[in-house]
């Protein structure tokens, strides 16, 4: 990526270049060099009046020697790129696209030799090695060493088998799945996957995820929900009711289960919420990690747990 | 259904000016079957290089050629080897560097590809989803993509719940362009900066990103506290010892001086994975037969110690010291079990 150079006033130039350049890559691999109105602005980013000034740009563009121009119809709804004189690419990356590009592949641990086929086809002359491509671009989320394969087993109905610890076990145990699809949430991995041997759909945490046998069968045909992390937790955990000190408290703790968070009346800023949870050693750690901030109101059980589960952990 | 030709409407601007030349430059290389000369380059009308300074014309020709390199288009000379650059030297678009050699990517690496991809467009923490898909684009062209053997419904929410400060924020840093912006702070209060943006970052579904806003020190702003944006201004350069890695911070690292050296200790059975998950790259991990050790600065032993309470399952984090850590540990367990009796 260039980090300097550049005057002040080419900024808006760059964007024009770069939207000019992708809508005329786009026409260009479009099917009948055509694309929708809407889908154009979409990929450059723009609204009406952004498209206008882009197509303006296309329109002035001319090689006065032979005459050329570049012909973009327009009906109610397309854009078509008439004749071969605007066709453009397919072109390498962009700097900032190979940066990008860079990034995912390392973030899911792309397979070596497939990366190499792929940087050479796409990444322009020298940015592979140079030290800047992905100098700028960080993330939170780990993938772990199976992305590939996971996703892979999912794309050609493998089922397999993980070795996986839930928050709640005490040690890992192996699961035999049907793989779906990888997903994030709040910043974690999951694969949402079907559990064969309880028949139904779970979400394995990527981290949390030990080790993967490909098996020799197929996956079979599932009702998939694609339920998220808060909606299964309402259908299949617990509930308990806590009191937290403020409604910027409750929410500002993230957590998927949390729901019917509700002003305490006389008693503000306190609030009072459900929350649906599997993992009891999960909520009775995150309550004592508040240090006495967050109350657990019902039930009465969970409240006797944590006296005595808290009393084990002092180191004294 | 009616056609109607595009027509040009307005009166052109400066950037409307350097972009219409570098464009047009572009489209000449691109229909032209020969190479062309330097002269028929600056001399051309509808190019606008045109100055009674020979020179500058040629400089100015010189950084359109730059600018379209840094869209993935390269202009090469072609010369005898050993010749100078003269204006009767000859320009042509480099096919092999500039063309995307799309038959190198096997099926499968493309379908890959594109599963990565869209599992990351799927994730409304990402500024870059433009350049995602333009990426997408690409690599879709030179393979056809199976669908997958099982299409999941989803209730994620996705695109639609991006923020729209990312656009700006991610432009104005591929651009290393200076960003004007409102930032509101974890209190409420508005203050105006103007940010020179290092790195950026997602972490635990939020969008940050790191810049010197003219303090001379390295900050980090949530992007979904920026409340305006105005136009980028200026250029910068991004420190070469910078590393975004750096700034994934921990809940322990927001406390006044250096702090002091807390170590912890992973149950056996964690895997790398979730260790390095937690951990975020930060401090050093020292493993010694099953036993994984993690010595980090921390700032506030009491946020360590709950950062460790709250990790508890099923990492089943221990303290190990300073002692104050031990302490801080304690006191928060003895506070809640309180509350509850």
């Amino acid at each position: 990526m260039n980090s300097g150079g550049r005057s002040s006033k080419a900024s808006g130039a760059n964007l024009r270049i770069a939207r000019t350049i992708d809508l005329l890559s786009l026409l260009s691999s479009s099917r009948k060099a055509a694309v929708a109105i809407e889908d154009a602005k979409r990929a450059l980013e723009v609204d009406d009046a952004g498209l206008e000034e882009v197509l303006d740009l296309i329109d002035g563009l001319s090689d006065e020697e032979t005459g050329a121009r570049i012909a973009i119809m327009r009906t109610e709804d397309d854009l078509a790129l008439i004749g071969d004189a605007g066709k453009l690419g397919p072109y390498r990356l962009s700097l900032d696209e190979a940066a990008v590009l860079t990034h995912i592949l390392d973030s899911v641990r792309f397979d070596r030799a497939a990366r190499e086929r792929v940087e050479r086809a796409l990444l322009p002359p020298g940015a592979a090695t140079a030290p800047e491509t992905d100098q700028g671009i960080g993330d939170g989320v780990r993938y772990g060493p199976y992305y590939g394969l996971l996703t892979e087993a999912a794309r050609v109905g493998i089922r397999c088998r993980i070795r996986y610890r839930s928050a709640g076990e005490a040690a890992p145990s192996w699961r035999l799945v049907d793989p779906g699809q990888i997903t994030t949430e709040q910043g974690v991995a999951y694969l949402i996957a079907w559990d064969v041997e309880a028949d139904g759909e779970r979400r394995y945490r990527l981290d949390r995820i030990g080790e993967v046998t490909e098996t020799d069968d197929s996956v079979v045909h599932h009702a998939w929900t694609g339920e998220s992390t808060a909606a299964s937790l309402r259908v299949s955990g617990k509930e308990a009711v806590l009191v937290f000190p403020s409604r910027v408290d409750a929410e500002r703790r993230r957590w998927a289960g949390l729901h019917d968070v509700q002003e305490i009346p006389h008693d503000e800023p306190r609030v009072r919420a459900t929350l649906s949870y599997t993992s009891e050693s999960w909520l009775l750690n995150q309550v004592l990690a508040a240090g006495g901030d967050i109350e657990i109101i019902e039930p009465e059980g969970l409240r006797d747990r944590l006296r005595s589960y808290g009393q084990r952990l002092i180191i004294g | 259904m009616p056609v109607e030709p595009v027509t040009p409407a307005r009166t052109r601007n400066r950037d409307d000016n350097a972009a219409h030349r570098i464009l047009n430059l572009l489209f000449m290389l691109n229909i032209s079957r020969t190479p062309l000369s330097t002269e028929q380059i600056i001399d051309a009308d509808e190019l606008g290089y045109t100055s009674s300074n020979r020179d500058s014309s040629l400089r100015k020709f010189r950084r359109d050629r730059e600018k379209l390199a840094e869209h993935g288009i390269v202009i090469r000379e072609i010369r005898e080897d050993g010749a100078r650059e003269t204006e009767s030297s000859r320009w042509a678009i480099d096919r092999k560097a500039t063309q995307a050699d799309l038959g190198l990517i096997l099926q499968e690496d493309a379908e890959a590809l594109i599963d990565a991809i869209d599992e990351h467009l799927e994730r409304s923490d990402i500024p870059y989803r433009a350049a995602l898909e333009r990426i997408r684009r690409k690599v879709s062209q030179g393979a056809g993509v199976l669908p997958r053997a099982a299409e999941i419904p989803s209730d994620r929410g996705g695109q639609g719940a991006a923020n729209p400060a990312l656009k700006v924020i991610w432009t104005a840093f591929s651009l290393r362009q200076k960003l004007p912006l409102v930032y509101r702070d974890a209190k409420g209060r508005e203050s105006r900066r103007t940010v020179s943006i290092f790195g950026i970052f997602t972490l635990e579904g939020n969008c940050y990103f790191v810049g010197d806003d003219g303090t001379g020190s390295c900050k980090t702003f949530r992007a979904d506290r920026v409340t305006r944006t105005l136009l980028p201004r200026g250029t910068y350069r991004i420190p070469p010892d910078f590393d975004v890695g750096d700034y994934l911070f921990l809940p322990f690292d927001f406390a006044p001086g250096d702090g002091v050296v807390a170590t912890f200790r992973f149950d056996r059975l964690a895997t790398d994975e979730e260790i390095r998950m937690v951990t975020r790259g930060r401090g050093a991990l020292e493993r010694s037969g099953e036993e994984t050790r993690w010595r980090v600065q921390a700032r506030s032993l009491t946020a360590a110690a709950a950062w460790a309470l709250s990790h508890q399952t099923p990492l089943r984090i221990v303290p190990e010291g300073p002692r104050e850590l031990i302490d801080a540990w304690d006191e928060l367990i003895s506070q809640a079990v309180t509350k509850h009796e």
